[in-house]
């Protein structure tokens, strides 16, 4: 659940419908996932989610996910 | 937020089924829309559903997807637009607003290029003759800034000295784009943070920062438009010497424009607008939520700039202009001026005359008979739009698309100029179908609404006041002028003055008697009788030659308070020894074995209107009718009530004379207390202060005895009898015996 709307911010974001991501995805795998890429999409799972995400946690995400635990972790929908 | 259209994979027949079944569609159902066309190869109707997602409101995520596909879709979709290339000049981290403003620009009409200065390099851009900027060659550069740019102290020593210097900066800038760069400026106001350390304190305090925020803000735009316009110029101090060529300065610019940034933060609420997170993570001086706003905005100056706005307002009449329907309700029937959807309906009336004012035509596009629709607009007395304000007046049994095409066609002008107001989403929906270039706001269903509705539209930015706007602007100054004169008034009655009101006797007609009738069945304070009376008693009475049912709407300056005050009077002929008191209380020489007098059945008036003078008027209005008939004294009543207090003294403070006073017979609405009974000769009524001009607005053979005839105005055609004294005849009478709870407890509350 929070995988498949995780895609579609993420398909939002970069502008891209068939994007596929993978709890492995990595920055460097998604084309256009610059330093700006990141604060929008930061901004966009935060609205998505309704959670705010701490600054400690902003830079430590490898992986997608690591941002999906994350927002499960801050969601109480989980 | 979960959105319900969040699932792509679907087909365009089933997005597009989707979209059918609601008028607007959601952003999300806009986006996925758009990305299936793109996907399909369709890259006209791609670009067409990525714009409308800028009309349906879409967050960041969404408007970002739209931007890509409409920078893939749209060279492909041969859209006729206006190019233009654009420099954005940031001082935050502007790169979202970069990326969207291409998507808000074709919204707008404009095809836009967008260059990007680096971080916070703009000052440099602009002032290094070989910088990126200078390659770039823009038609526009938009100074994207915050109030962290400017210079200016948390406390300034001298605060005019403070602003003028600031401003001085900013117009010293514009100057030399407007000079080197040939192109114009778009300038983001600064929003005045909302956090301040001086707490209301700072507004009586020049010195202030966030006073000298808002003087900032006032100076540039004082630069903008030139010393003619604003008597002083905050950019004369420091602005080096090039009146040798024709200095914009001494003009003002006119290629700047703004986007008031200060104002659209605190419409939305300043901390929504900003958010000290994402400042401090990535320095976005605007919440990213807003961004698609600013850029839309952003969007609709450049627009204007470039002449794309939309110039006329085509306006549907019934729910849109009025409540109801004319040709079922009737003119008595519809709802404008009285109660709170009335309220409503005058409200964006006069919010429409103002854009008119501003220079936006209006037409009028509505399926009525043409004679009936224009009656409302020259007899209803609460119209504030008349039939000069529509440029074309277009009110038959043809489909909208047929007439909206012959305005168009008449007014010379695109349908890429209009912008079509229509409560009905049937007519809406022809429109869009078959128009697409006519704009279609859709009204909320909330008549309270719609001057919202109508507000949040952004492509009537008018690029610069036209000489024609400049001479209304004269009229506005004389206005404010007057304005000062009210501000300063040291006594009531020079207040009163100012006012400038103006009271009309209306006739009781069918299009006043259910608001008479409303009056009578819930005034309670200015009321010395307190007698209720449904519909057909006062029918009943208006019919009766002798007596006399006045009617009075009062306005001024700043408002229509509509129907506001009614008295009814008879014509009572007193013998014998009644007619002695009568005589001995003061009708002198007169004093003959019968007289009739004028006996004051109900005087009554809205609480809205107490206090203006208004009840001295209306005196020497009685006193006129009574002399019309003949009557030798006036005879007045006030029956005690709870809440009613506020009249006891009515009279004699008018003159009048007391008669003796009985018990507590006839208190009204049953309260006890002590009725008293006044009489005036009509010899000795005295003259009203004469702070309200009288007219008379009743028809001519009507138009019986009412001071200063010469204020009379060309007298309105003449109106149709009153309706049989049957109370269902009467389009809302029945509301009158039981007005809506919350109506009559409105005006209950309040007086």
């Amino acid at each position: 659940m929070v995988h498949e709307r995780l895609t579609q911010v993420f398909r939002e974001i970069f502008s891209d419908d068939e994007l596929v991501v993978f709890d492995t995805t990595t920055a460097d795998q998604v084309p256009g996932w610059d330093s700006l890429a990141h604060i929008n999409l930061i901004y966009a799972v935060e609205s998505e989610f309704g959670v705010q995400i701490p600054d400690e946690r902003l830079g430590s995400f490898t992986n997608v996910g690591e941002l999906r635990t994350c927002i499960e972790e801050l969601s109480s929908v989980g | 937020m979960a959105d319900p259209e969040r699932r792509s994979g679907r087909s365009i027949a089933e997005l597009a089924a989707a979209a059918a079944s609601v008028e607007v569609p959601t952003a999300g159902l806009c986006r996925d829309l758009a990305l299936a066309h793109e996907r399909a190869g369709d890259h006209a109707a791609a670009v067409r559903w990525a714009l409308a997602l800028t009309d349906a409101g879409g967050d960041l995520a969404a408007w970002t997807a739209a931007a890509g596909v409409l920078r893939r879709a749209l060279p492909a979709a041969d859209l006729r637009l206006r190019p233009a290339k654009v420099a954005v000049l940031g001082s935050y981290t502007t790169a979202q607003f970069a990326a969207l403003l291409p998507l808000a620009a074709a919204r707008a009409g404009v095809a836009v290029e967008v260059y990007e200065c680096g971080y916070g390099q703009y000052r440099q851009e602009v002032l290094d003759p070989s910088s990126g900027l200078y390659g770039f060659g823009p038609d526009a550069v938009v100074l994207a800034v915050h109030a962290g740019d400017t210079a200016l102290p948390a406390f300034a020593e001298d605060p005019g000295h403070a602003v003028r210097v600031e401003a001085a900066r900013w117009t010293s800038l514009w100057e030399i784009i407007v000079s080197r760069l040939g192109a114009r400026v778009i300038q983001h106001t600064f929003v005045v943070p909302e956090a301040d350390p001086f707490g209301h304190l700072a507004r009586r305090t020049p010195a202030a920062r966030s006073s000298l925020l808002a003087a900032l803000n006032t100076a540039l735009g004082e630069a903008a438009a030139g010393p003619s316009a604003s008597g002083t110029s905050a950019s004369g101090t420091s602005t080096p010497d090039t009146s040798a060529e024709v200095g914009p300065v001494e003009r003002g610019f006119t290629g700047v424009s703004f986007v008031d940034c200060e104002r659209l933060a605190a419409t939305v609420g300043k901390r929504d607008w900003f958010d000290p997170r994402y400042w401090h993570r990535a320095k976005q001086a605007v919440a990213l939520g807003h961004v698609p706003a600013l850029a839309r905005h952003t969007a609709a100056v450049l627009g204007a700039q470039l002449g794309a706005s939309r110039k006329c307002l085509v306006l549907d009449l019934d729910n849109t202009l009025w409540g109801g329907v004319l040709g079922e309700d009737g003119l008595a029937g519809i709802a404008l001026g009285d109660g709170p959807a009335g309220e409503a309906f005058s409200a964006f009336q006069e919010y429409i005359a103002l854009l008119r004012d501003r220079g936006v035509i209006l037409a009028v596009c509505s399926k009525n008979n043409d004679a009936d629709a224009r009656e409302a607009f020259e007899r209803h007395p609460a119209m504030r739009l008349r039939l000069g304000d529509i440029a074309m007046f277009s009110a038959s049994w043809d489909d909208k698309p047929t007439q909206i095409r012959r305005i168009a066609h008449t007014l010379g002008i695109g349908l890429d100029a209009l912008v079509f107001v229509d409560d009905n989403p049937a007519e809406r929906e022809v429109v869009r179908q078959l128009l697409p270039e006519v704009d279609v706001i859709a009204l909320p269903r909330d008549p309270h609404e719609y001057v919202r509705a109508l507000a949040d539209y952004p492509f009537f930015e008018p690029g610069l006041l036209t000489s024609e706007d400049t001479a209304r602007t004269e009229q506005y100054r004389a206005r404010a002028q007057a304005a000062e004169l009210a501000a300063s008034a040291s006594s009531l009655e020079e207040f009163h003055r100012g006012l400038e009101m103006t009271a009309t006797v209306v006739p009781l007609d069918e299009l006043t008697l259910p608001r008479v009738v409303q009056l009578i069945g819930k005034t309670n304070q200015f009321n010395l009788t307190t007698r209720r009376r449904g519909v057909a008693e006062v029918a009943e009475l208006a019919a009766d030659p002798s007596s006399v049912v006045l009617c009075l709407r009062l306005a001024d300056r700043f408002a229509d308070h509509g129907l506001v005050a009614v008295v009814i009077a008879r014509q009572q002929r007193e013998t014998g020894a009644a007619a002695g008191a009568v005589a001995g209380a003061g009708a002198g020489d007169s004093a003959e074995a019968d007289l009739t007098v004028l006996d004051v059945d109900t005087w009554l008036m809205s609480c809205r209107v107490i206090g203006r003078t208004l009840e001295d008027e209306i005196a020497g209005l009685i006193v006129a009718e009574a002399r019309r008939l003949g009557c030798a004294a006036v005879r007045g009543h006030y029956l005690p009530t709870a809440k009613n207090a506020l009249v006891a003294d009515l009279y004699p403070r008018l003159g009048f004379g007391p008669i003796g006073s009985r018990g507590s017979g006839e208190g009204g609405d049953g309260a006890p207390g002590e009725r008293t009974d006044w009489l005036l000769p009509v010899t000795d009524a005295q003259r009203s202060p004469g702070l309200i001009r009288i007219v008379d607005g009743r028809p001519a053979g009507d138009s019986r005895c009412v001071p200063s005839p010469q204020e009379h105005g060309p007298q309105p055609p003449r109106l149709r009898g009153l309706p049989e004294p049957r109370p269902r005849t009467v389009g809302t009478a029945e509301s009158s015996a039981s007005a809506p709870i919350m109506e009559r407890t409105m005006e209950e509350v309040a007086g």
